[in-house]
């Protein structure tokens, strides 16, 4: 789906969508909830939203969507403005819009089959989409299983899954989530996460991942923000001198220097597909340029 | 662009549920049998050899008169049908939750309603069809025929265009809550009928020339030419409502990609 006419260099300027100094409270409320806030996603980048309840975060989410406008300030979604009256197919969504009560982001008196029929119907008349296989997908998220459910009957677990595979079937260059794992179980968690790292790392999607959970947060994005009183704050990613000790006879206590995230998930992943490890002991300490 | 292809996808499901739907068979068959006991004494029309009284004229004038208020009865049954089939389904199509994923394919705007524009319009064929076969098949069972009897037909599609189209031109947007929605269908509903009302009151106020193009239909309404016109009026502002409703549409696009936010930064 990418231009041809756009060099890869110009493209990655633009942002998939930016927010400058935008305010924004409900009409019936004199409580500010974003205020001057600013905040952009470019292609390949994954960033995470952390907060309070009611701070917020899903209000962006609605911003982006056009459920609502701001009181002040620019918001573009693909270098334009904003509308509820536009479609956005390049746009995957997974979350619980509530904009009026009752109201879920999937359509009722439906199949899930017939929904899914539509939806590969309308993606396969599109040249770009047409070779997509859905099958792989569709299975891993378990779509099939409950393909002869009305769309209004499925548990929030299987909503979540549903909206999964409608926004990541289609490799749409903008992912945003909002508490998308809620409701789901373990099993499923791992798979929509997977499946949406896989989006970041193979079509170099820009990911906006609103969760309440940390980790999920640590583990799908390079930067995270903290909305607060209605301001938005980059959380600094630390680095932590770590020491690993295990019962293993083959290893040794190993020390990482300035150990970042992902080298932390990294350093966990060797002891957990270690079977000769069955004790282990991880402490770090915040960086500071002296050795441990 | 409007993509037909697209938009029949879109309306599909809801053309098949209601072509496939047994009820509206089961309808017309009820309506077949309900109008066959009827016979005519030489003088007066009876149910079962029982004389039924109400009925003047000729056997012919007779007949009509009777198929013209049995189409009647079913034309308000049809129109509370067609508020929970269609007018009700139709406003909730506007909905954030009917709406938001389909925004999120690869359609636009346009096809989304066209797609709407298409599903008033087969609903409002069909049930003419329906009506149709009807009138035909009892027509020929008691040898009389009029064409004044298709205009009951014709009241009835332009009844479901007219109210389908006051809903579609209306365009929800995310102004009216599921509440709203369901009172505005309501209002549809009896709109046109309500119009002929106003037609009654405002009769002396329209220049007699111009009186017979005051869109209205409903069912009940005298079998005249004149109708013809009121009926005909209220298809053709529906249908233009539907236009309406797509044209409207023209001002809204699919933001496919980067690639198309702005003139400056294209290199074509």
């Amino acid at each position: 789906m990418q231009p041809n006419f756009l060099t890869d260099s110009r493209l990655s300027q633009q942002p998939l969508f930016e927010l400058k100094n935008v305010t924004f409270s409900y009409a019936n409320s004199q409580n500010q909830l974003l205020d001057h806030v600013s905040l952009s996603l470019f292609p390949g980048e994954t960033i995470g939203l952390i907060g309070e309840n009611g701070c917020g975060k899903s209000t962006i989410i609605k911003l982006l969507l056009g459920l609502c406008f701001p009181n002040n300030g620019t918001l573009n979604l693909f270098g334009r403005k904003v509308l509820w009256g536009n479609n956005y197919p390049q746009l995957g969504y997974i979350g619980d819009p509530s904009y009026y009560p009752g109201e879920l982001g999937l359509p009722t008196g439906i199949l899930v089959k017939e929904l899914v029929q539509i939806f590969k119907s309308l993606c396969q008349q599109e040249k770009e989409l047409k070779d997509l296989s859905y099958l792989e997908i569709e299975e891993r998220l378990q779509i099939p299983s409950f393909y002869e459910s009305d769309v209004s009957k499925l548990s929030k677990g299987q909503r979540i899954r549903l909206m999964a595979f409608l926004a990541l079937a289609k490799k749409p260059q903008l992912l945003i989530a909002d508490e998308a794992t809620e409701g789901l179980d373990k099993e499923g968690k791992e798979i929509v996460l997977s499946e949406v790292q896989r989006l970041a790392n193979c079509h170099q999607a820009g990911i906006l991942w609103i969760s309440h959970r940390r980790d999920e947060v640590a583990r799908l994005t390079d930067k995270v923000y903290e909305l607060f009183q209605g301001k938005l704050q980059k959380q600094e990613l630390q680095g932590f001198d770590c020491q690993i000790e295990t019962d293993s006879p083959n290893t040794e206590a190993r020390k990482y220097f300035n150990l970042s995230k992902d080298g932390a998930f990294q350093a966990l992943e060797e002891i957990f597909t270690d079977s000769s490890i069955h004790k282990f002991q991880m402490t770090g300490v915040m960086q500071k340029g002296e050795n441990l | 662009m409007i993509n037909l292809n697209k938009a029949w996808v879109i309306v599909k499901p809801e053309i098949i549920k209601l072509v496939k739907s047994y009820h509206w068979l089961i309808l017309l068959g009820v309506g077949i049998i309900i109008a066959t006991p009827f016979g005519w004494d030489q003088e007066k029309l009876t149910v079962f050899n029982i004389p039924l009284e109400g009925y003047y004229g000729s056997r012919e004038t007779v007949y009509i008169s009777l198929l013209h208020e049995l189409f009647s009865w079913a034309w308000i049954y049809i129109a509370f049908d067609v508020l929970f089939r269609l007018l009700l389904p139709l406003g909730d199509s506007f909905s954030v939750s009917q709406l938001l994923w389909l925004r999120l394919t690869p359609c636009s705007p346009v096809d989304i309603a066209v797609a709407r524009g298409i599903w008033v319009i087969a609903y409002g064929v069909l049930l003419g069809v329906l009506g149709l076969i009807w009138m035909l098949i009892t027509s020929l069972y008691y040898h009389v025929f009029s064409t004044n009897l298709l205009l009951d037909a014709l009241g009835l599609v332009s009844y479901i265009i007219f109210a389908g189209g006051m809903i579609a031109v209306l365009d929800f947007d995310l102004e009216f809550d599921y509440f709203s929605k369901r009172v505005i269908a309501v209002v549809a509903l009896f709109f046109p009928s309500l119009l002929g009302l106003v037609k009654l009151g405002i009769a002396n106020l329209i220049h007699g020339e111009y009186a017979r193009f005051f869109p209205y239909t409903h069912p009940f309404a005298m079998l005249t030419s004149e109708n013809l016109y009121h009926f005909g009026v209220a298809g053709i502002l529906g249908l233009c409502f539907l236009g309406f409703h797509i044209f409207s549409k023209l001002k809204y696009q699919t933001v496919e990609s980067l690639a198309i936010l702005d003139d400056e930064s294209t290199t074509r």
